[in-house]
């Protein structure tokens, strides 16, 4: 395994890590920031995932987006979203030119998870993206479930707590959740609000009519947005996607990876998915990584 | 090649087996006497995170009054080779020696100031004891000066956020599997811990600090109402002609996975600092 720090995008502006096996694979893995951790990932995860896959003979790139981590704000007129798509599409391109490599796979974390998505869209050469905690639209059951697994999990004390609150706060709460499939959890910022319904199946079904692999992950951390392991499928039942779309429901992994548990389940998860995608496209290990003095800084 | 608008290059230095990457700021101004440079040694764990954006903003203001400056991840640590448990206080020190030596090699600079915070601080102070070349000022930011309490530190907050980052309650309570004394010994934080690294840290001890005698200048900015402040006044008396100390309140939660309530980059001690280099001049 090598690795190389690199400036690259417009100016240079932009701050990557290439990981590179021995030996490796026509596609290559992407990571990014989750909100405004550095490139290196929750608690250096993306760091950990790199060398992973780089075990398995698959390159990865972790690299800073415009104005987070060591990378310069942009100098472009582009909203933070837009801006995210073009650094995205930038280090697709460093690859492609420096390391032959045609297509690539988005793992987005969080917020990180709606970069993938945009980016998927808007180039052609994404084979795949993982949305770790990322967009979610609930279901009738959602909230029964939720209410369900909480009463379960507390006390006598708490449960009788939550239902004093409740009763306080009731038409407030209702209200708030009524609005929730347009507000991200996550993010009081609109602009990473879950997509319209009508639009997310849309775009799923096109990247998926473009053989994109899709793998979508939601954490124990996450339950008041996706509460049980079949709300996936029971929210998009009618949809031709439905089946195409690898959905997992990891209650055993918090958000922000804080255990090193969670780091590894997750992290044997997302490889032998990715394995998956490599074999399924036919490209065995063949390649021989660059010769890092032939790999200078663009 | 750099990024001509801030000089700033990623690069990787060190031995074939433990490269460390790094980041270095070239000086953007060239003030008529030469500045000394700038070595960044920075904290631990996800301490190390939070200070991510600090580094960054120090460095670049440093770069523009005229001092070349390295940031730098130790073995096992950030984008350097290594994993978690490969890291420990002595094999650090040696990545500060490293870093100080690839700094006057890249810069020219003779004169080298180490900036440490939090653990950043304690491996400074131990990696003082060979004696560099060219040291000649330490300023520590709220140094870890008793590794025993530092651990236990890390243990309560790695078991207060996984009874927070879950949704639900975890079936066996983090506070009550903390009740065993040898459980959560071996990561903190979502990083892992080695046993040679906890045995070094116990052995930091306000009882046994001593003030190195290199360099001669030590300036400490400290938040006094913190433990940490406590341990400081207590080894500061041993020395207090050479020790100058800087009070700065700044409220910084060093560990916290969130953004809420605290500051990334506290202005007066970004401003307490850049002072300290500056007076080196």
């Amino acid at each position: 395994m090598k690795e190389t720090p690199i400036l690259f995008g417009p100016n240079a502006s932009l701050v990557g890590i290439v990981c590179e096996p021995i030996v490796t694979s026509d596609i290559a893995v992407l990571t990014f920031n989750a909100g405004v951790i550095p490139r290196l990932g929750p608690h250096r995860f993306n760091v950990k995932l790199s060398r992973a896959l780089a075990d398995e003979g698959v390159t990865s790139m972790r690299f800073d987006l415009s104005g987070l981590g060591d990378s310069r704000p942009a100098s472009t007129q582009c909203d933070f979203l837009q801006q995210a798509v073009v650094d995205v599409r930038s280090a697709i391109d460093y690859l492609e030119l420096h390391h032959g490599v045609r297509r690539f796979i988005l793992i987005g974390n969080c917020s990180g998870a709606v970069h993938a998505y945009w980016t998927a869209l808007a180039d052609q050469r994404v084979a795949g993206i993982l949305m770790f905690d990322g967009f979610w639209y609930r279901t009738r059951w959602s909230r029964l479930v939720r209410h369900w697994k909480r009463f379960r999990a507390g006390t006598w004390k708490s449960a009788a707590t939550a239902i004093a609150r409740r009763l306080v706060g009731s038409w407030s709460l209702i209200r708030h959740e009524g609005g929730s499939e347009s507000a991200n959890i996550f993010s009081s910022d609109e602009s990473t609000a879950n997509p319209p319904r009508a639009e997310y199946c849309h775009a799923i079904q096109t990247l998926v009519d473009r053989g994109v692999a899709i793998f979508l992950i939601f954490s124990g951390g996450v339950i008041d947005a996706y509460s049980y392991a079949r709300q996936f499928r029971d929210g998009f039942a009618d949809e031709p996607f439905v089946d195409k779309v690898r959905c997992n429901f990891l209650p055993e992994i918090d958000h922000t990876l804080l255990s090193l548990r969670s780091q590894n389940r997750l992290i044997d998860v997302i490889r032998n998915w990715i394995l998956g995608i490599v074999e399924s496209h036919g490209m065995p290990a063949i390649r021989t990584a660059t010769d890092p003095a032939k790999v200078a800084p663009t | 090649m750099n990024n001509a608008q801030t000089n700033v290059t990623p690069i990787a230095f060190g031995a074939p087996n433990r490269r460390l990457f790094g980041i270095y700021h070239a000086p953007q101004t060239q003030p008529p006497v030469s500045r000394p440079a700038v070595v960044l040694c920075n904290a631990f764990g996800q301490e190390a995170i939070r200070a991510h954006r600090f580094q960054r903003s120090l460095a670049e203001r440093l770069a523009r009054a005229g001092h070349a400056v390295l940031r730098f991840d130790y073995f096992g640590t950030g984008d350097s080779m290594g994993e978690d448990a490969d890291g420990d206080l002595d094999g650090w020190s040696g990545d500060l020696l490293m870093a100080h030596g690839e700094l006057q090699h890249l810069s020219g600079a003779i004169r080298v100031v180490w900036v440490g915070m939090r653990l950043g601080a304690t491996v400074a102070l131990r990696a003082t004891h060979v004696a560099p070349i060219g040291l000649s000022r330490l300023i520590l930011w709220d140094p870890i000066l008793d590794g025993t309490r530092y651990l236990e530190f890390l243990r309560e907050r790695h078991v207060t956020s996984l009874e927070n980052v879950y949704s639900l309650p975890l079936r066996l309570a983090p506070r009550e599997v903390a009740q065993d004394l040898t459980c959560y010994r071996d990561e903190a934080i979502g990083f892992a811990i080695s046993p040679l690294f906890r045995t070094q840290l116990s052995e930091v001890s306000i009882e046994t600090h001593r003030w190195p005698t290199n360099p001669v200048d030590i300036h400490v900015v400290i938040e006094p109402t913190s433990p940490e402040g406590n341990d400081f006044a207590q080894v500061q008396i041993r020395d207090p002609d050479r020790v100058r100390v800087y009070v700065v309140n700044h409220g910084t939660n060093w560990t916290t996975d969130t953004a809420g309530n605290t500051p990334l980059v506290p202005t007066n001690a970004l401003m307490a600092i850049t002072q300290q280099v500056g007076e080196t001049a």
